[in-house]
């Protein structure tokens, strides 16, 4: 059993003010008056995510490839028009995930 | 109708969208609030800015209540928790130069000279009181909560220890190293008289 300590515990309370619960419910009317916080955007974050980590990937196996394709050809057209391809396909899917997130506003 | 009833007829009426509802709840614990922010801060006016803002959570975190605990400790809790976050900003409370000249055998703070030995006495074990008490504020949060929650809130061991979110255990280990530092603490600044070993109260 732990004893309260005296010197510590006997203090008298403190009695509120008379108009502390009339400033508790002014507040509190005030923020029960607030529109409600914006939700956020799971659908519109979860699409973009997804076709981000996409457009990435295709972009990153096209430089693969390409540094690939030009240390066994040298051919210089070879080596550039699949990462081009390839680049251009990453465009195009970060122009589609902005077009189809705009669609979930 | 037993307080948890008025408790829990108060949070479904809010929760229902009845925001006058909540006034029934500020009426029967504003006291505790007031006088817990009161033990955190040593000041009056922050006491109830204090306990203004911890009704303001609870208001706003009430469609989080499940009921697993009572309400009130519940509410005790977020307004802990909003104290805390006070203190961390803030600090603690200074000492008071005054009390820690007067408590000091070196100092030269005359006592005042229109008192009787006794009154004179009373005064200044009111003053090394108060100072003692400040200096529980000073502790690490651990033993600081513990103590200011079960020796100056006067809340049992039970509910203190449900309010913390430990075992009795716990808080009973919490409380014997808190007034240990304390008495320690105490006797640096010259105000032993404050504070007994831990149990030696009894």
């Amino acid at each position: 059993m732990i004893e309260r300590d005296p010197r510590l515990a006997a203090e008298p309370d403190l009695e509120p003010s008379s108009g502390f619960i009339a400033s508790v419910m002014d507040a509190v009317r005030e923020t029960a008056a607030e529109p409600p916080p914006l939700p956020f955007p799971w659908r519109r974050f979860v699409t973009g995510l997804c076709l981000s980590i996409a457009a990435s990937a295709a972009v990153v196996t096209a430089a693969l490839r390409g540094v690939a394709l030009f240390s066994a050809t040298g051919d210089a057209l070879a080596e550039l028009a699949i990462p081009l391809a390839y680049g251009m396909a990453g465009i195009v899917c970060a122009f589609v995930t902005v077009r189809l997130t705009r669609l979930f506003t | 109708m037993p307080l948890a009833d008025q408790d829990a007829e108060a949070v479904v009426r809010v929760l229902a969208g009845d925001v006058n509802a909540f006034e029934d709840i500020v009426r029967r614990w504003q006291r505790r609030l007031v006088n817990l922010a009161w033990r955190f801060s040593r000041d009056r006016t922050a006491a109830e800015d204090m306990a203004q803002e911890a009704f303001i959570t609870a208001y706003k975190a009430l469609p989080t209540f499940e009921g697993r605990s009572a309400f009130s400790t519940w509410l005790t809790s977020i307004a802990l928790n909003s104290y805390r976050a006070r203190m961390r900003r803030d600090g603690p409370p200074s000492l008071g130069l005054d009390v820690l000249l007067r408590t000091r055998p070196s100092s030269f703070v005359p006592r005042p000279s229109t008192m009787a030995p006794s009154a004179a006495r009373e005064y200044e074990g009111r003053e090394t009181s108060e100072a003692v008490r400040r200096a529980v504020l000073a502790l690490p949060a651990r033993y600081r909560d513990a103590l200011v929650l079960f020796h100056l809130q006067e809340m049992d061991l039970n509910e203190t220890a449900r309010v913390l979110g430990v075992k009795e255990g716990t808080l009973k280990a919490r409380l014997h190293r808190g007034r240990e530092l304390l008495r320690r603490r105490c006797e640096a600044l010259g105000l032993t008289a404050g504070t007994a070993r831990p149990g030696e109260v009894t």
